[in-house]
Formats: structure tokens, C-alpha cells, sequence
């Protein structure tokens, strides 16, 4: 799988390694994780599926996007894909910065386009064996003005 | 000519199938055109076109997008990661 979308379960260590920069005083880690309930309704797991070719450059742009806004000096983003099971982690952000403030910044601008513009899908699977697609944010092209 | 397309997320349920080849009339039909015939098999998919996006490719695209015998398209419906 890629370098942004994965198969296997999201590691940490390997991200942070990456990243390592000695002129970062700042490193900020976002999991996003399989909750266990939504709208009342309990889940029991999460299946999830990307547009793989665009997912990746979608998240290397944002990645890109994270240096120069905010002045981050390293960003990674992956999302995994699959079935998963409550508590896994299903989204990693690593930002390192010069201080808090930038890196915390650009790891939630991060995770906020990543939720508008990345094409995953996720499915919800529930106790009595049903199963979801969650409604989402359509998807806008560069040069489009949302509707 | 044929292109082939893959419908995600819960397009596939809506249409019943994930993938399939699409014959097109014309030397250089539209993604516009695409869809309008997708939305004429699908009565399902019309009722959700507002909200579907069009990739060829890595690259999202417009309606007036041309295609290419064998182009690999998707229907992407509204995203939900995280």
C-alpha cells in the first residue's frame, strides 16, 4: 500500500523517526480512533475505503499545505483502510514546528481538510449486523465554488 | 467507445455493482455525458447526482471533461474520513 494510505495498522514510531528535526521545539500526534457508538446507535466496527490514487495525493498536498501556512516544518498524514476494530487507530497526524502554537495549528487544519477533501468512505457496522455508509461533505474541485 | 468506472462508498449498494464498462456514442463524449447515462440506468444514482464528484485518473474533474476510450473513472460520493 502507500506511503499515505495503508493497510496495516497505523505505527507511530516510523512516522516519528520520518519526521525527527532538531529545529522543532514542538511535536504534536493526533489519532483519530473507531468510537464505539454514533447517533445513539452502538457500533460494533468500521470499515473504511479510499479512492486510493487521489486519497494520496489529496493527502500530500495537505501535508504541503501544513508547511506553508503555518510554518510546520514536517507534517505526515496516513489514514488506514479496512475493517477495523473499536479503539483502532484509524488516522495518524504527525506535525513538528518550531513551537506550539504552529504545530498545533497545522495538525488541526490537518485533520479539518483531510475530513473535506479526501476521498474515504466509512461504514459503519452495527451489533445486530447491519451496516452504514455515513453521510459526508461532497467533494469540490480547485476550481469549483461549493453549492 | 468504453470506459470504466467504479462507484464508492455507498454508490455501489445505491447502483448494486462496484465496477463496470460504460459504451459511450460519440468520438469524444463528456463526463457530463457519462453521468447522464449512468443517471438513466441508475434512478438511484440521479437522485444523489448533486452531491457526486467525478475522477479520471488521481484528478478530480468538471462535466465538460473529455474522454478517452479506456479511461479509468470513479463516482465519489459525498467523503467521510477520519
Amino acid at each position: 500500500m502507500g506511503r499515505w494510505i495503508v493497510s496495516e495498522p497505523l505505527a507511530l514510531e516510523p512516522l516519528l523517526q520520518e519526521t525527527e528535526d532538531p529545529t522543532s521545539g514542538a511535536l504534536v500526534v493526533f489519532y483519530g480512533t473507531v468510537r464505539d457508538h454514533n447517533d445513539g446507535r452502538p457500533v460494533q466496527s468500521m470499515a473504511y475505503e479510499a479512492h486510493v490514487p487521489l486519497a494520496e495525493k489529496v493527502l500530500a498536498e495537505i501535508e504541503q499545505e501544513t508547511l506553508a501556512k503555518f510554518g510546520a516544518r514536517r507534517c505526515r498524514i496516513q489514514h488506514r483502510i479496512g475493517h477495523l476494530a473499536l479503539g483502532e487507530p484509524s488516522v495518524l497526524i504527525v506535525v513538528r514546528a518550531g513551537h506550539r502554537d504552529a504545530a498545533y495549528a497545522a495538525s488541526r487544519y490537518a485533520i479539518d481538510e483531510l475530513k473535506q477533501r479526501a476521498p474515504i468512505w466509512k461504514e459503519e457496522h452495527y451489533a445486530d449486523g447491519g451496516s452504514r455508509y455515513l453521510d459526508g461533505v461532497p467533494l469540490t474541485r480547485k476550481d469549483e465554488t461549493p453549492s | 467507445m468504453r470506459v470504466h468506472v467504479t462507484f464508492y462508498g455507498g454508490l455501489k449498494q445505491d447502483v448494486g455493482t462496484r465496477q463496470q464498462a460504460v459504451e459511450l456514442p460519440g468520438d469524444a463524449p463528456t463526463v457530463g455525458a457519462l453521468v447522464e447515462t449512468l443517471a438513466m440506468r441508475y434512478p438511484a444514482l440521479a437522485e444523489r447526482l448533486a452531491t457526486v464528484a467525478c475522477a479520471v485518473g488521481d484528478t478530480l474533474v468538471g462535466p465538460d471533461h473529455p474522454l478517452r476510450d479506456g479511461d479509468e473513472a470513479a463516482l465519489l460520493p459525498p467523503v467521510s474520513g477520519g
